[in-house]
């Protein structure tokens, strides 16, 4: 086994590391969190709490490509998650996030129905569907992100998809 | 790509380019993340800090250790998450931080001669301080396995970490050493700066060697059952405590796997991993026994002689589930392999197999079903008689899939992994038990989450071949099924999960 210990991590930590990290991944995992959760300031709270809870997980600091990673799984649990309270997963159904504004800006009415039939989503299958057609993840590293196989990012994308047809029938596929 | 897809793809990236994404580092960065890499498991904030205070003289060596007996300093003993530890008196002890997660591993505590917290975390960027010593301790899930369930007490060992270099730790020399105790596994490693005097160094392996354990007051969540290495890669079989049941895991430096198992019965519930590539290739198959089973056999089938490789099963502690146990078998990756459970008495009382169904394709089967598992279709249901008409078919993965999809025409590697063979029309009147249990997919979750179905529902579904939905619950009527035969009679009728 490798000799991954607590003053390692702290070695590799150091704040050069940290400000790197922090401008290469920060940006992306807010975007991913942003359209995960729709909110702009909820997806900067959660994506600063993921970067800050995957630095002190040193370990993944060792390879940037490993934490990049890490930090993905990090803030799609924290949006996922955030979506188990009912009440405030309600909240949102009924467009009372806390400021939806920035993304929600009227566009044309078939973005409008595709975003709303997008927030009708399960959380996970929203994830899902933005690791694959927005961060472009292969199903095994949208599984990865999401804490499941290869083959349940395939069903949960699939559905996703059906269900977005039945909401947008105007939808054809070519 | 279809309309969908492509709108969804132009929507997220319009939006996306919308978001206000941070495009620098913020001010307050290098002070928090240097707090951050001090509290790692935490050390709290450091307004909570455990400065030393009291006094006690002359502190007695638990272990031996190599550079001489212990200075005559004053020290002080304290506790932090459960460790208590003796250390000179002007030390400064940095304990666990209330609100922190407590997932392991956390770092439980750090000793260090006299400085400022930011210099622990990173010692050679301090401006103000000479910090030469450090001690730390993190606590790991629990291992029962292998060098890290080394009873204490344990002599740290040097370690090269390759630090010559690092702005944090120039030059530093470290050891390092993995143990249990309470039924606790940490890993503790003690640095010295190269200036570190033999006083120094010596006053922190006798606080180290001074450390006793009390048993943790929350209760074990995950386990490292067993560690190995499997085409050329170390991995450690981990069980978890789900909701769902027991989650066990390989996990290697680049690759691992793992799932939940649920009580199965008499089922022998497997999966795998292949570690290495090439010839040096090697699959470990893990999975969940029931209470009872001590032993498992793996027998080789493609062959009349197979190979067989045995391992005794691994206790999974009851806290994580008191109702299954593991094994874990390391094999040639083309092996396909039938499993037997055999309970204390050498009796077989579970059954399994990896990489192909236990009974090969007959080509006149039997009306009835031996007890066991069974793969198939459901084509009609008779709640009322309490039977099913089921088409038996044959579930193929791995090397065996790809074999029946190339016989069958098939190009190149078997689409999902797997492939059915139902070459016999032949339907089998079933019984069903009377507590017989219908697990159904819940699709919402997909795909490891099941709930009990009701069977007047499952029935209208057969029967129409189609999905009949209870409320955001959905019965497939045009599903695949595992059913499990006991003493005669269906017990358990399990859908399959198929893309």
């Amino acid at each position: 086994m490798s000799q991954d210990t607590g003053i390692v991590r702290t070695v590799v930590a150091d704040r050069i590391d940290l400000e790197d990290l922090y401008v290469r991944h920060m940006p992306g995992a807010v975007r991913v969190a942003c359209l995960i959760t729709g909110d702009a300031d909820l997806a900067q709270d959660i994506s600063h709490d993921a970067f800050l809870r995957s630095v002190g997980r040193f370990r993944h600091l060792r390879q940037p490509e490993a934490f990049e990673a890490y930090l993905r799984r990090a803030v799609v649990n924290a949006c996922t998650s955030h979506f188990r309270h009912r009440k405030i997963e309600a909240a949102y159904l009924r467009g009372q996030t806390r400021s939806a504004a920035s993304v929600d800006e009227p566009d044309h009415d078939r973005r409008d129905e595709l975003r709303t039939a997008l927030r009708a989503l399960p959380a996970r299958q929203r994830a899902a569907v933005v690791l694959r057609y927005y961060a472009d993840l292969s199903e095994q590293q949208a599984g990865e992100a999401l804490g499941c196989s290869a083959a349940a990012v395939r069903s949960m994308v699939a559905r996703a998809m059906e269900s977005l047809r039945e909401r947008i029938p105007r939808s054809e596929d070519t | 790509v279809n309309d969908l897809e492509r709108d969804l793809r132009e929507l997220f990236q319009d939006d996306a380019r919308r978001v206000p994404a941070p495009a620098a580092a913020p001010e307050g960065l290098r002070r928090s993340a240097r707090r951050r890499q001090a509290v790692f498991g935490g050390l709290a904030g450091f307004a909570g800090l455990a400065i030393v205070a009291g006094v006690v003289a002359g502190a007695a060596l638990v272990l031996p250790v190599e550079e001489g007996p212990a200075p005559a300093a004053e020290t002080t003993t304290e506790t932090a998450n459960g460790i208590t530890i003796t250390y000179p008196s002007e030390w400064l002890l940095l304990d666990g931080a209330p609100g922190e997660p407590s997932e392991l591993p956390r770092l439980v505590l750090v000793l260090s001669p006299t400085g400022t917290p930011e210099a622990i975390g990173c010692p050679g960027q301090a401006e103000d301080d000479e910090l030469t010593l450090l001690m730390t301790v993190e606590e790991l899930p629990l291992t029962v396995d292998g060098p890290a369930a080394r009873p204490w007490p344990v002599v740290p060992r040097p370690m090269d970490l390759g630090t010559t270099g690092s702005g944090c730790f120039p030059d530093w020399e470290f050891r390092q050493a993995r143990w249990t105790a309470s039924d606790r596994t940490f890993e503790g490693v003690v640095g010295f700066a190269a200036d570190a005097t033999e006083d120094e160094r010596t006053e922190v392996l006798s606080a180290f060697a001074s450390m006793t354990f009390e048993p943790s007051a929350e209760p074990v969540t995950s386990v490292v059952l067993a560690q190995g290495t499997a085409g050329g890669e170390d991995w450690q079989l981990i069980a978890t405590r789900e909701d769902l049941g027991l989650g066990l895991a390989v996990e290697g430096h680049a690759s691992g796997t793992g799932t939940v198992f649920q009580d199965a019965g008499a089922q022998l519930q497997t999966t795998d991993h292949v570690f290495g590539l090439g010839t040096d290739a090697e699959r470990v198959i893990f999975g969940s026994v029931p209470e009872g089973v001590v032993r498992v056999d793996g027998v080789e089938a493609s062959t009349a002689d197979g190979t067989t490789v045995s391992t005794d099963v691994l206790d999974v502690p009851d806290d994580i589930d008191p109702d299954l146990n593991a094994f874990l078998l390391v094999v040639d990756p083309e092996m396909r392999i039938d499993l037997s459970g055999y309970d204390a008495s050498g009796q077989v009382v579970a059954t399994g197999s990896v990489g192909r169904v236990r009974a090969p394709p007959s080509p006149s089967p039997s009306a009835a079903l031996e007890d066991g598992r069974h793969f198939g279709y459901v084509r009609s249901v008779d709640p009322d008689a309490g039977t099913i008409e089921f088409d038996l078919a044959y579930f193929l993965s791995g090397q065996e899939a790809n074999d029946a999809y190339h016989a069958a025409g098939g190009t190149g590697p078997v689409p999902n992994d797997h492939f059915v063979v139902n070459d016999n029309p032949m339907l089998r009147t079933l019984t069903l038990a009377p507590d017989v249990r219908l697990r159904l997919l819940d699709w919402n979750r997909c795909c490891e989450t099941f709930f009990d179905g009701d069977m007047a529902l499952f029935a209208e579904a057969i029967d129409q071949q189609g999905d009949v939905t209870d409320g955001d619950l959905i019965y497939r009527g045009q599903s695949q099924w595992w059913v499990t035969v006991e003493d005669g009679v269906v017990t358990v009728i399990e859908e399959q999960y198929s893309p």
